[in-house]
């Protein structure tokens, strides 16, 4: 109990331009299992930056920072890349294929590094593949029934002038 | 006497444990497990509207041909906002990491105007559709493509009223609790880059495919 308690927060002076702390806080508070500790510590703000227990020193903020720019203008690049492919002339069901795909990797780009999903625990992964299991669940039901109509072209012009009729006449 | 000024603090206002520090047994703090497991319930909502999105589509007699009717460049444009305000939040979140909260702030401002922008894009572009008589009853298309941009419109509503509330209470956290209020704003941070998930997927099969 007592060495919690006497933690005192380096607060640092608020006009600063954020001194950055010095990498590892002196003594990141040795985890004690006792949840009652847990409960009167929360209450002191102490200096320990962002309670993320690892890569917290500057240099590695930066280098994640820089990460974040990078998969920024990938996206982008990507965004572009769907709409560009979409202007060709491609069969349907190979146009599906390409956006999906397209669209999973710029999926898995966000999930990785700004969900930092990339070094993330186990249980985050336990319950996401819970999550993903289901969710093939959820699309297998009307894939299985459909699969033979899927890739068909069935796009047809809507005709704006009868929409037009049917929603003036009701 | 100062046992007891602790104890009615204590008594009111009661401390939620592991907001700062992990749990043992979960390897995590408390709200970021939480966040998980409820990003995951909203996979699962979204799933199941895109799951039906697949089976309206595949019986479909005939089905309009999407960037004929919906307005494919606002859409793009919408895609950048919503890319660049996970990259602002990411940034909020580091910068606070950092011990600056000025640059937290900006870049959480600058969130929130991203999502205000992607909301007046989508008013823009609702509002051209209705101008042409296009209405959730119009058909099946439309039913699919106002439901699901619909709520996903409000998801980036919900965003940006947190984002709201942790900018103005910003100062007060950062006075007595930085390291949670850090948490907070990775753990908003992470649903607001679901939510942006879930445009990346929808731009492709509502506007293009």
């Amino acid at each position: 109990m007592a060495e919690h308690t006497i933690f005192k927060p380096p607060e640092p002076p608020p006009a600063s331009p954020a001194p950055p702390e010095p990498a590892a806080s002196p003594a990141p508070p040795a985890p004690p299992a006792a949840p009652a500790q847990e409960h009167h510590e929360a209450g002191h703000g102490h200096g320990h930056e962002g309670g993320h227990d690892h890569h917290d020193s500057p240099e590695a903020i930066a280098r994640e920072k820089r990460k974040y720019l990078i998969v920024f203008a990938m996206l982008g690049i990507l965004t572009v890349v769907t709409v560009l492919v979409t202007r060709l002339d491609v069969p349907k069901a190979m146009a599906i294929a390409i956006a999906l795909t397209i669209a999973l990797v710029k999926g898995s780009l966000v999930a990785a590094y700004f969900m930092h999903l990339i070094s993330e625990r186990r249980l985050v992964y336990a319950v996401l593949a819970l999550t993903v299991f289901f969710f093939g669940v959820l699309l297998w039901g009307p894939w299985h029934h459909h699969y033979d109509t899927f890739g068909e072209d069935i796009h047809q012009p809507l005709a704006e002038d009868t929409t037009h009729e049917t929603t003036k006449t009701h | 006497m100062d046992s007891h000024a602790h104890a009615a603090a204590a008594h009111h206002e009661i401390e939620i444990p592991y907001t700062v520090h992990s749990r043992p047994d979960t390897g995590l703090y408390n709200a970021k497990l939480g966040i998980w497991l409820f990003l995951a319930s909203e996979v699962m909502l979204f799933g199941a509207l895109f799951s039906a999105l697949i089976l309206i589509r595949t019986s479909a007699p005939t089905w309009p041909k999407a960037e004929d009717i919906l307005n494919v460049w606002l859409a793009m444009v919408n895609t950048f906002v919503l890319i660049f305000s996970s990259v602002s939040v990411v940034l909020a979140w580091a910068n606070l990491r950092l011990g600056n909260l000025k640059w937290g702030k900006i870049w959480l401002w600058v969130t929130l105007l991203c999502g205000l922008g992607f909301m007046v894009i989508k008013a823009v572009e609702y509002t051209e559709k209705f101008s042409h008589a296009y209405y959730p009853k119009t058909n099946n298309f439309f039913a699919t493509y106002y439901t699901m941009t619909g709520l996903h419109g409000l998801h980036v509503l919900g965003g940006m009223i947190v984002f709201l509330y942790l900018i103005l209470t910003a100062d007060k956290w950062w006075g007595t609790k930085r390291a949670q209020f850090t948490n907070r704003v990775e753990v908003t941070g992470l649903y607001w880059h679901f939510v942006d998930l879930v445009w990346i997927f929808l731009f492709p099969t509502l506007y293009l495919l």
